[in-house]
């Protein structure tokens, strides 16, 4: 058992501890600026939490497996975790109230006046705009998140994170595959091979 | 129906599904097959909006919330829809119990690497209906490059994408 002298949390806690009220403000921010119905929202967390170093990109991309396999809405499954790691169970609460309350009130505007917008062919042709965006941004998110999760170094565990990862998207795109068994096979799979070598430095 | 009962409706929803829309087959089954409080269109027009709305994925149930009960229809459902995510705290905690064992660090890899595949496959259902009309992939290529090559704000790119299919709708020019 290798120990080295870490902080007593371990490394999924954050260098930089944020307040409750920039937990607040950020996923307010979060909130207002990603459109798109969730993948937008997806890239744009993870460029606002690593850009203000509460995240890395790895830890990210494992919240994201694990929001997918538990029970909820899994965005607001990564907000909670991030601000459970930075302010405990009030750091959960802002980041949830925070990502819930804007967007909540932008989705009622846009309920009352869905019909009216979407009858007109200006809203019409702005919708089928948006939508080529997001896929671009969920495809965006998951060359980053390659890119950053891949432990370059060790060339053996890369070259099989890699080859799991592509096997898992064509059983899921060819095969109809259930994501969530791709996400609990990548989680048992990486406990046995993706092992970082004892002495690794911390992630 | 009362309130606190369509809140009820929409924490099991939630709390028994994992993402946005596993949770609208419950949703369907509890508020058109039982009670006929709303109907199929209902539920294609909250999607709809929950597909263009910022924040979380699944705020589809606001509108079906408020087509239910109107304002406070809505706040039980945020509220149902809130509640879940806080299992995840349970996580976090056994992670950092576990942070320095090798294994959590392989299944955190694994995780990450997953959740790739998981996004490449989102990205390609997306895709998918896109390639009926070339204009449609065209936008998606061009952002998907901006993106990547000068990792700009999504926000210009996404107004950008709406922009031309507005000017391309003066033209004629048909998108998927």
């Amino acid at each position: 058992m290798q120990d080295q002298s870490r902080s007593p949390h371990g490394p999924s806690t954050p260098a930089s501890r944020a307040t409750l009220g920039q937990i607040f403000t950020a996923f307010l921010s979060i909130s207002a600026r990603s459109w798109g119905g969730g993948s937008g929202t997806t890239y744009v967390m993870h460029r606002e939490l690593t850009r203000r170093g509460w995240t890395t990109s790895e830890q990210f991309a494992a919240d994201f497996g694990i929001s997918r396999i538990i029970p909820g809405i899994n965005l607001i499954a990564i907000a909670v975790m991030t601000g459970y790691r930075h302010q405990g169970f009030l750091g959960a609460l802002v980041a949830n109230l925070g990502l819930m309350l804007p967007a909540s009130i932008i989705t009622l505007i846009l309920t009352v006046g869905f019909s009216w917008v979407t009858a007109h062919p200006l809203g019409e042709a702005a919708v089928k705009g948006a939508v080529p965006v997001t896929a671009a941004l969920t495809f965006a998110l998951a060359v980053e998140n390659g890119s950053a999760v891949m432990p370059w170094r060790e060339k053996r565990v890369a070259v099989a994170m890699a080859v799991f990862a592509l096997v898992a998207f064509l059983l899921v795109v060819a095969f109809h595959v259930p994501t969530a068994f791709m996400i609990i096979g990548g989680a048992i799979v990486g406990a046995f091979c993706f092992r970082p070598p004892t002495a690794a430095k911390p992630a | 129906m009362n309130d606190f009962e369509l809140f009820l409706i929409f924490l099991k929803a939630a709390s028994l599904s994992s993402g946005g829309l596993q949770a609208l087959p419950l949703l369907q089954d509890d508020l058109i097959t039982q009670r006929q409080l709303l109907t199929y269109a209902d539920f294609a027009t909250a999607v709809a909006i929950g597909r263009i709305s910022p924040g979380a994925n699944g705020l589809f149930v606001l509108p079906i919330g408020y087509y239910v009960s109107g304002l406070s229809g809505a706040l039980v459902a945020a509220l149902g829809i809130m509640l879940p995510p806080f299992l995840a705290i349970g996580l976090v905690r056994a992670q950092q119990r576990l942070a320095d064992r090798p294994w959590v660090a392989g299944m955190v890899r694994g995780l990450g690497a997953s959740s790739v595949s998981v996004l490449g496959a989102l990205g390609y259902s997306f895709s998918v209906p896109l390639t009926a009309e070339v204009a449609s992939v065209l936008i998606l290529v061009a952002a998907l490059a901006i993106l990547v090559a000068t990792k700009a704000d999504p926000l210009p790119v996404l107004g950008l994408g709406v922009a031309v299919a507005v000017g391309l709708s003066f033209l004629g020019v048909p998108l998927a």
